[in-house]
Formats: C-alpha cells, sequence, structure tokens
C-alpha cells in the first residue's frame, strides 16, 4: 500500500526537523524558503537609489521626507522549492532481505522525502531510473501528489543494469529551474561517469544530494564458507571463499567509496552514506540535522 | 626399495582423500546474489594465484602426510636385499672366545654377559627368525644348531659355550658368518658379535677383518655387543725358566717363574707356586707383596725333580680376575746324563790350552778329571777330522768352535760331508748345536752351508768384524731376551758381563723387521738372545722343528796372538762367569729338546715317536685331554695310527684349544679307542711298556699380553663405517629391536610424517588468515 512507505515515526521526526533549502531557490509559490530575487514583500530587507525605470510606487515616501533623497525599499521574497527525487531501480538494487533490502530502503526514502517536500508546500518530483529513465513524474505541489509518486515507487520492481552518468546530464539539460536534486542510489556504476553527471547537475545550479545507499554486506564482506556469489545484474557467477579474500575486498570498496566521497565533494554535493541495516529515521535525522546545522551556521 | 609390509602400500591410495575433499568441498556451497561484482572480481584478481599456490600447496602436503604414513606402515628396508614379505631375521651369533673373555666382573665373567646378551636377543628376534652360532678365538667354528631355525637349540648351544685358551682374532669369526649369513633366505640379516672388543682381535687380521665386515654391512646389520666394561686385574705366568744346572733325577732344581702384570693396577699379595707332575704335597711358593701394571718379576723357585724322563713343571699364580693365563704347564727332561760333543777347528795339540775347546770341556764339566766320567755333561771333543755322522747320533748337543765348514788354506781340517750333511736331521729332531765364530769360520762358506743348504744359521754371516782395544765392544747385560740367560741380566754377580771386551765378532745381518724368513706359521724362529753394545746381535737363534741352534757372534776362546796372552776375538773366556753362561747356554738348548712337548693353545700337536717304540706305530694313539675338574678324568679322543712323513713316523693332534697338560698313549682297544669298547688289542701288538707321553699346552699368551679394548669411536675409525654398537646389559634386546627399527626406515618416515603434519598444521593456519 502506498502509505506503508510513509512510517508516522519517520515522518514525524521529518517534520520537527524540517526540510531547510541550504541554497535559496527559485520557487513559484511564496513558501519558507527565502529567494534570490528581492521582491516587494513584507519582509524588508534594505533601501536602494532610485534608478529610473523602477516604479515610483516602490518609492519610500518616508525616506525621502527625511532624507529629500528618492530610495526604494526591498524586501525578501520567500519562494517553494521542487525536488527531483532519483532513484535507482536497477537489479543490483535488490540486494538484501526485507528491511535491509536496498530497493526497499530506497523506495522508503524516496517516499520520505516526497512527502516532506510536498508537506512544506514545495514541489517534488520523482524519477526512476536504471539504465535510462523508466519513468519520470513531474514536480507537483499538490498535496495529492504523494499518494502518484507513492503508487509510482510502489510499483516499482527492479530491472536491469545501473547507468547513472549520462542519465544526470541528460537530467541537468531537462530541469531548466534550480532545485534540489536527490540521487538515491547504490551507486555500483561507473564513478567517473557519476560525478560528471553531478558536476553538470551543480553547473545548472542545482543542490544535489547522494544517497548512497549500501548494504553493510556489501561493505563489510562478512562471508564464511564456500559462496558462489550470483551476480545480480549479469550472468557472472562467482564462486570463492569469501573470508579469504576479505581484506582486499574491503579495500576495494573503501578505495571506491573514498573516491565517491571526494568526487562528490570537490562538486560540492552532498553525500549521505545509507547503511539499509540501520534505521532509516536515524539515517534522515542525522542529515537533516545537519543540513540545518549548515544552514545556521 | 623393498618392504617389510608391501599390502600397507595400498594405504598411499588415501594421497587421494584431500583431492576428493578439496572437490567435495568446493561442491558444496551457498548461493549468494550479489551485487558489487566488481569489487569481488577485483579482490579476487588480486588473492586468486596467492591462494591457488597455497591450495595446492597444501594439498601436495596432505597428501604427501598420507602417503608417507602408507610408507612407514609398509616398513621400507634400508638394504638391497629381497623383501620377502615377512619380518623374519637370519642372525648369526659370533662369539669370541678367546680367553680374555674369562674375566670376572662381579661373579659373573664376560662370556656369561655374552651368553644372557645373545639369549635375551633370541627371545626378541621376530618370527620366523634363525639363529646360526659362530664361536671364534683365532680359529672359527660353526657350531650349529643343525636347523637354524631351532632357537632352543640355537639357546642350548650357547649355554654350553667354552673358553678357550686362544688369542683373539675375529678375521675368521667374521669370514665364517659371511658364509652362515649367505645360506640365510630371509632379506633381513643381522650379525651379532659378542666381544670385549679386546685390541689384539682387530689388530691381527685387520685389513681383511675391516673388508669383511665392511662388505657385509651392505647386505646385513652389524651388531658388535661389547661384553665387560672393565679392565681386569691381570697378572699371566709367563713361563718357567731353569736357574740352575741341567735338571737331574732327585735334584732340586731352581727355576725362575716369570710372572707380568698386564693389567691397569697394582696387583698386591699375589702368591706364585711351582709344582712337579702336580703333586700337591712338593708345591713351593713364594709371595709377592705388589706387582705394578707393567711389571714382570722372575720369583725364584725350586722343586725336586723324580725319576729320569719328561717332567711337568706347573706355575701357578693366584689372586687376579682372569684365570687362564694363571696356570703356566711345563714339560722338561730330566736327563741321567747329557752327552755333548765339542768340534774345534782351531785345536792345538802341543798347547791344547790355547785351543777353545780346553775352556769348553772345562765349563761343560767343571769338575777335576777323576770325577769327569760320572759328572752328567760327558763332553766328546774331537777335530773335525775325526767326527762323523755316527759320532753326532750319539750326543744331545754338538758345539762347533772356529770349524771351517770348506776346504780352506793348508792345514785347516774340514768336517768330513756326512757329518755336516746330518746336522739337519740332528737339529730337527731335537738335537742342539752351538755355532762359534773363530779364524778358521769363513761367512760366505757358513752362509752357503749352514744358511743356504741346511737352513740352519739364524742369521746371515756378513763378515768378521774386528775392534782395537780402545775400541771394543761388550755384550750388552740389559739386551738379554731369553728366560735361561735372565739371571745374567737380572744378578748382579753377573754384571761383569757387561765389562767382558770383545775384539772380533762375526757380523751378523739383522733380519728386517717383518721379514718372512724370520717366521715360521707366524710364530718367530729366528730372536737375538743378546746384543753388543754397539747394537749389534751377539747371540742369535733359530728353532728348527723340535731343535734350536745357537749362533755367538764371537769365539768361545780369546784367540790367542801366537806365543803371547793376548786375545785376539775376547776375554770372556777368562770371565769368572763363562762356566755358568755355557752351561746356561746348553741348559736352553736342552730345554729346547722338550719343546716338542710342550705348545701354545692352538698348535698342532706333532710327535715323532722314538726308535725305541717302533712297535707302538701299529696301535692307535689316544690323547687325553686336560680334565675338566680336579680329580676328573680327561676327555679321550682316538688319534689313529701315527703317519709316516717323510720316512718318520708322526702323530698328530689338532684342536689343543685348552691350556693343561696332555697325555699322549695307545688305545687298548681296537675299534673304539677312546671310550674303550671294542675289540681288545691282541697281546702280541701290546707294549710291555705302557706309554705315557706328557704334553703341555700353555695359553695364547699373546692375548693377555694387552687387555686394552678398543672403544666405539676407534671400531667405527678401523672399520670404515658405523655398526651398531651394543652393550651386554639388559637393554641389548631393547636396542637391537629399535635399531632393527630404524633399519627399515619406519622411525624416520614416522619422523617426517610428523614434521609434515605439523607443518600442515601451521600452513593450514597460515593460510587460513586473510590478507
Amino acid at each position: 500500500m502506498p502509505k506503508s512507505l510513509l512510517e508516522p515515526d519517520v515522518i514525524a521526526r521529518a517534520q520537527a526537523l524540517g526540510l531547510k533549502a541550504r541554497t535559496l531557490v527559485e520557487g513559484l509559490r511564496v513558501g519558507d524558503h527565502k529567494s534570490p530575487f528581492r521582491g516587494f514583500s513584507v519582509e524588508f530587507v534594505q533601501h536602494r537609489e532610485y534608478v529610473p525605470g523602477d516604479d515610483i510606487k516602490h518609492i519610500d515616501w518616508k525616506s525621502y521626507g527625511r532624507s529629500e533623497r528618492y530610495t526604494i525599499k526591498q524586501y525578501e521574497q520567500e519562494t517553494n522549492f521542487v525536488g527531483h527525487i532519483l532513484i535507482d531501480a536497477s537489479r543490483s538494487m535488490l540486494y538484501g532481505e526485507g528491511e535491509s533490502n536496498k530497493l526497499s530502503y530506497a523506495k522508503l526514502l524516496a517516499a520520505s522525502l516526497a512527502y516532506l517536500v510536498i508537506h512544506q508546500r514545495d514541489s517534488a518530483g520523482l524519477a526512476i531510473f536504471d539504465k535510462a529513465w523508466r519513468s519520470i513524474f513531474p514536480p507537483s505541489g499538490q498535496p495529492g501528489h504523494v499518494t502518484t509518486l507513492l503508487r509510482a515507487l510502489e510499483s516499482t520492481e527492479p530491472q536491469d543494469k545501473t547507468s547513472i552518468g549520462p542519465l544526470l546530464h541528460d537530467l541537468a539539460q531537462q530541469i531548466r529551474r534550480r532545485g534540489l536534486v536527490f540521487l538515491i542510489s547504490d551507486c555500483l556504476a561507473d564513478v567517473d561517469a557519476l560525478l560528471a553527471g553531478l558536476q553538470h547537475l551543480r553547473f545548472a545550479g542545482h543542490e544535489v544530494t547522494v544517497f548512497h545507499v549500501l548494504h553493510r554486506d556489501e561493505v563489510q564482506f562478512p562471508f564464511d564458507g564456500n559462496v558462489k556469489f550470483d551476480y545480480l545484474e549479469g550472468s557472472l557467477q562467482v564462486l570463492t571463499r569469501p573470508h579469504l579474500i576479505r581484506p582486499a575486498y574491503v579495500r576495494a570498496v573503501q578505495k571506491y567509496l573514498k573516491e565517491l566521497q571526494e568526487g562528490c565533494e570537490r562538486n560540492r554535493c552532498d553525500y549521505v552514506a545509507m547503511d539499509t541495516s540501520k534505521p532509516l529515521g536515524e539515517m534522515l535525522t542525522a542529515y537533516l540535522a545537519r543540513r540545518l546545522r549548515v544552514r545556521l551556521v | 626399495m623393498n618392504f617389510v609390509a608391501p599390502y600397507m602400500l595400498w594405504g598411499a591410495a588415501a594421497a587421494g582423500v584431500p583431492i576428493a575433499l578439496h572437490f567435495f568441498f568446493r561442491s558444496r556451497y551457498r548461493t549468494v546474489p550479489w551485487a558489487a561484482m566488481k569489487f569481488l572480481l577485483m579482490s579476487i584478481e588480486q588473492t586468486s594465484r596467492r591462494l591457488k599456490f597455497q591450495e595446492l600447496l597444501l594439498l601436495i602436503v596432505r597428501c604427501a602426510v598420507l602417503v608417507l604414513l602408507a610408507l612407514a606402515l609398509a616398513r621400507p628396508l634400508i638394504s638391497t636385499v629381497v623383501a620377502s614379505g615377512k619380518e623374519a631375521v637370519d642372525a648369526v651369533f659370533v662369539f669370541d672366545t678367546s680367553f680374555s673373555m674369562g674375566a670376572r666382573e662381579g661373579k659373573q665373567t664376560r662370556l656369561d654377559f655374552a651368553k644372557s646378551a645373545a639369549l635375551a636377543i633370541i627371545d626378541h628376534l621376530p618370527a620366523y627368525s634363525t639363529v646360526q652360532v659362530v664361536t671364534c678365538a683365532d680359529k672359527a667354528l660353526l657350531l650349529g644348531p643343525r636347523e637354524s631355525g631351532n632357537l632352543d637349540q640355537a639357546r642350548q648351544i650357547i649355554k654350553k659355550l667354552e673358553l678357550t685358551d686362544l688369542a683373539t682374532d675375529l678375521a675368521p669369526g667374521a669370514t665364517e658368518a659371511v658364509s652362515a649369513l649367505a645360506r640365510g633366505s630371509s632379506p633381513n640379516k643381522e650379525l651379532y658379535l659378542f666381544s670385549d672388543m679386546q685390541k689384539l682381535g682387530w689388530e691381527q687380521n685387520a685389513g681383511p677383518l675391516a673388508k669383511t665386515l665392511k662388505d657385509l654391512s651392505d647386505r646385513a646389520t652389524i651388531y658388535l655387543v661389547r661384553c665387560g666394561s672393565q679392565v681386569p686385574r691381570n697378572v699371566a705366568v709367563l713361563g718357567i725358566a731353569p736357574q740352575s744346572g741341567i735338571p737331574r733325577p732327585g735334584e732340586r732344581v731352581g727355576f725362575a717363574v716369570l710372572v707380568r702384570n698386564t693389567g691397569a693396577v697394582p696387583v698386591q699379595n699375589l702368591r706364585v707356586g711351582l709344582a712337579v707332575d702336580g703333586r700337591g704335597k712338593e708345591h713351593e711358593e713364594q709371595p709377592i707383596a705388589v706387582l705394578k701394571p707393567g711389571e714382570t718379576r722372575a720369583v725364584t723357585l725350586s722343586a725336586k725333580l723324580g725319576k729320569a724322563g719328561l717332567r711337568v713343571l706347573t706355575a701357578t699364580v693366584k689372586q687376579d680376575d682372569l684365570d687362564a693365563d694363571n696356570r703356566f704347564d711345563q714339560v722338561i727332561q730330566v736327563r741321567d746324563q747329557v752327552r755333548v760333543l765339542v768340534v774345534d777347528g782351531g785345536r792345538d795339540e802341543r798347547e791344547p790350552d790355547r785351543s777353545a775347546a780346553y775352556y769348553l770341556e772345562h765349563a761343560l764339566a767343571p769338575v777335576k778329571d777323576d770325577l769327569k766320567p760320572k759328572y752328567h755333561v760327558r763332553v766328546t771333543s774331537l777335530t773335525p777330522r775325526q767326527v762323523s755322522a755316527a759320532e753326532l747320533a750319539k750326543h744331545d748337543v754338538c758345539i762347533l768352535v772356529n770349524v771351517a765348514l770348506e776346504r780352506g788354506p793348508a792345514g785347516v781340517e774340514v768336517p768330513p760331508a756326512d757329518f755336516v750333511d746330518q746336522l739337519g736331521p740332528f737339529v730337527r729332531r731335537g738335537g742342539g748345536l752351538i755355532v762359534f765364530g773363530g779364524d778358521h769360520v769363513v761367512p760366505a762358506a757358513y752362509n752357503r752351508v749352514l744358511g743356504k743348504q741346511l737352513g740352519l744359521l739364524p742369521l746371515k754371516v756378513a763378515g768378521v768384524a774386528s775392534f782395537p782395544e780402545e775400541k771394543a765392544i761388550q755384550p750388552d747385560r740389559n739386551s738379554i731376551d731369553a728366560p735361561s740367560l735372565l739371571r745374567f741380566r737380572e744378578d748382579e754377580d753377573y754384571k761383569d758381563l757387561g765389562g767382558v771386551d770383545v775384539l772380533r765378532t762375526l757380523d751378523l745381518e739383522e733380519l728386517v723387521k717383518d721379514a718372512k724368513d724370520g717366521k715360521e706359521a707366524g710364530r718367530e724362529v729366528v730372536r737375538v738372545l743378546m746384543r753388543y753394545t754397539n747394537g749389534k746381535p751377539a747371540i742369535a737363534s733359530r728353532k728348527v722343528d723340535a731343535g734350536e741352534v745357537l749362533l755367538f757372534g764371537t769365539s768361545a776362546a780369546p784367540g790367542w796372538k801366537p806365543k803371547t796372552r793376548e786375545a785376539t776375538w775376547n776375554w770372556l773366556a777368562l770371565w769368572p762367569g763363562y762356566v755358568p753362561f755355557v752351561e746356561a747356554s746348553l741348559n736352553h738348548l736342552l730345554h729346547r729338546q722338550t719343546q716338542n712337548h710342550n705348545f701354545t693353545a692352538g698348535d698342532t700337536l706333532r710327535w715323532h715317536p722314538p726308535a725305541a717304540r717302533d712297535g707302538d706305530i701299529e696301535q692307535s694313539y689316544v690323547l687325553v685331554y686336560p680334565p675338566e675338574k680336579a680329580g676328573a678324568e680327561g676327555k679321550r679322543v682316538a688319534l689313529g695310527r701315527a703317519e709316516t712323513v717323510q720316512g718318520r713316523a708322526v702323530v698328530t693332534a689338532t684342536g689343543l684349544e685348552r691350556a693343561g697338560v696332555y697325555r699322549l698313549t695307545l688305545a687298548d682297544r681296537i675299534g673304539d679307542e677312546a671310550s674303550g669298547q671294542g675289540e681288545p688289542v691282541p697281546p702280541e701288538r701290546r707294549e710291555r711298556k705302557p706309554l705315557d707321553v706328557p704334553f703341555a699346552v700353555v695359553p695364547d699368551l699373546r692375548e693377555s699380553a694387552n687387555l686394552e679394548s678398543l672403544s666405539d669411536a676407534q671400531l667405527d675409525e678401523r672399520l670404515g663405517f658405523q655398526p651398531v654398537h651394543l652393550t651386554n646389559d639388559a637393554a641389548a634386546n631393547v636396542t637391537s629391536v629399535t635399531e632393527r627399527t630404524n633399519r627399515e626406515w619406519t622411525l624416520w618416515l614416522l619422523a617426517a610424517v610428523l614434521v609434515l603434519t605439523l607443518g600442515e598444521a601451521v600452513l593450514a593456519w597460515v593460510c587460513g588468515r586473510a590478507w
């Protein structure tokens, strides 16, 4: 059921903290988010000298009375933002049992984000991909849009391989207005291509957050005995004794994670490692708290 | 490679188990769907070569452990013999039965130790093993058992083993053992040598012995079982020498009994005794407070002799650890009369006191002329022209003084040819011959006639050596090496012998050491009895069959210059000790005449019946052995009739391995002479006077001359390989079993299995760790 993706506990804690955009975004609606455009709203920001062409109705006559100079009063304009939620539904996301299944975890995360965004009167869109766009839901701030997105997530089944980089380029070209991009994926794809796509998005002015969803097994490799590893995204099968290669595996994974994390930092993207063995609420709360702290600072 | 239990090699198939397990465990796996295959492949790529190597190494080690275990259980043999599939052993036990094995350590002798060790080893031999027993002193004898697999019989043989009075020579025993082992069919062959490892036994035929054992070591395991660990306290009786006069009936005669401490510690409170014909009542004893190691002492004892004839002197010593050489028997001839023929080639009828015969006649019969016919030494003095073969036959001793053997300058007499020809047979029959130098002695003639033709000359005469008065040489008392002359070395009364000037002497050419010419059947026949101060031989001796020849380098007389009293040869005849010296020399030869009644253990008894008993030769002879115990009858061994060799009847007996007094007598029955059964000998063939000829057999004293044993390291060095050294204690059997196992490689292989197993554990631990 769509509502199953919305855990009350998760939502409650997320709402309590609020979703604060770190940067100013453009918005069509007045909301909690400040616009970079100085408008004529209620919250005064500063005076500036009148220049021909300005609407005279914005002249502050009280200031003129005091200083005999024409000044215009400027106000901060609050806007809403568009959150683009990108969720990886390739077969590699199939790993994990029950709640720790990566795709389930990703779906829950996506649903939580969508609900939060729409609940605070912003717009949220959803794009489901594997090696191509599988389905795209344009951003909307309508409360009923949550249901649409939840249904879409609920019906998503993993298939095909992952290819993120080209899709991010494609997305950067399609989205005209700056917004928030939430990438939810295990990122088991070409890291260079992925980072190039992120860079493109950042270049387009989007704030990008990468939710890197990994199962603990994929990091720690805690297997023993003889194990045949069956590749989820292909027909490859590898029989090995994992405990003998564990250090080499862990070294390779850590190198990859470090490379990805540094690439994100380099592109000023938020990188959030999501361990599916940990409760999503805890992980999301930590993320939002971190965002708020950044803002306050 | 050969195996005792080859069927266990099937166990090597277990080496397939690790391989099967490897594939079995590879087939047992769980499938995990996996997304991060990229990292998995990367890590496998980094580690796969190492893991494969480790896996292969572990597999090899595990397979090797199982293969080696199977090999160990199959008990491979180190030797090249053919495996028969059973572990039975063909063992040959060689027992050293020389008399040093009779040395006591506590209450047991070394032979007792050897028997105990051998019986213990037999008890631990594997089933179906065979044993053959060989005794070895200087001869080897295979005692059986008749069926080598009959171990009970082997035990009985071992229990009944007896010592001999022979010296040790292990070479014959080793050779016999090789033959005995060759007859066995088992691939496992073992030689056990039970001995005190006395140095003599390994030295007599060191080369052949080492080669025989080394060759054998390729086919058999050689165990040297050391019996006894202590050097025994030992005093040996070396001999009996008459000290005075010629033994005459009813006289009390002095004898020097030579005793020597051949052990390593002083022996105290010795008692040396002498008895005649075993008569205990007339036994005389002398104590010796202390005899130091290596010290030889001449103990003078007297014995009252009975009637004329062959008498047996028995010298004994008590209080040591080795009994065999504590008794020394010697047969002496007690004579009523001794007939001496003096042939003087330089006789001066006008002035007889200037000739050598004059001095010799007076020295041999130092009594007044009217008593000479009754004196026991009858001297016949003749010139070379007067002597004849018949005359020679009437005498016991012949003295040639200054005799030319070949015709030379005018006026020099030479003895007739028949006389010269008979000198050889005369000596061989037991006669004594003394040859003195002199002006008429031509070295070349002596070398040719007495040397080459007759074989009587002890040493080759190289020439005549002269010395001026101021550089005169003297006899060296300390060089005296004959029991009969010993008193001239030991007794201070004769110290003036060293001051007697010798101006001229025959230059006697000494034989090089180890020359065959001076030996007969390995025994020395030529000896230098006394030397001059310049080291040259003064008196040399040659034993020729039953007789002996004494060659004096210098003359029997001074060799006066014409019409002067200046000596040209020596002043010996004017030395106060001249008379006893001549008498001692005569005694020496007379003593020698009984040497065909005196043997060393191991010798062959050869006795020529005297002409007076020619009738005996139709009858069979019986040799009565020394009794086993005092008062018991000795074993009687039939010798058969006398054989005729070179025209002379001779009775021969071998196997005289025990010391003691043997008696030769005639069989009184035909058929089974030894046991007394069979038909009685017809009266006409019976001798009126019963035959009773004594023979004294003494231990081979080479055995106790040096009782030193070789250490294990010395034995290894001599042999050129390392045999298994065992001791006679109870651990002998355990050690041999252990050694047998070692020879099969089993322990080595098990050790390898253990090492590999430990290695596998370590390797598995290391490989089980992730890197």
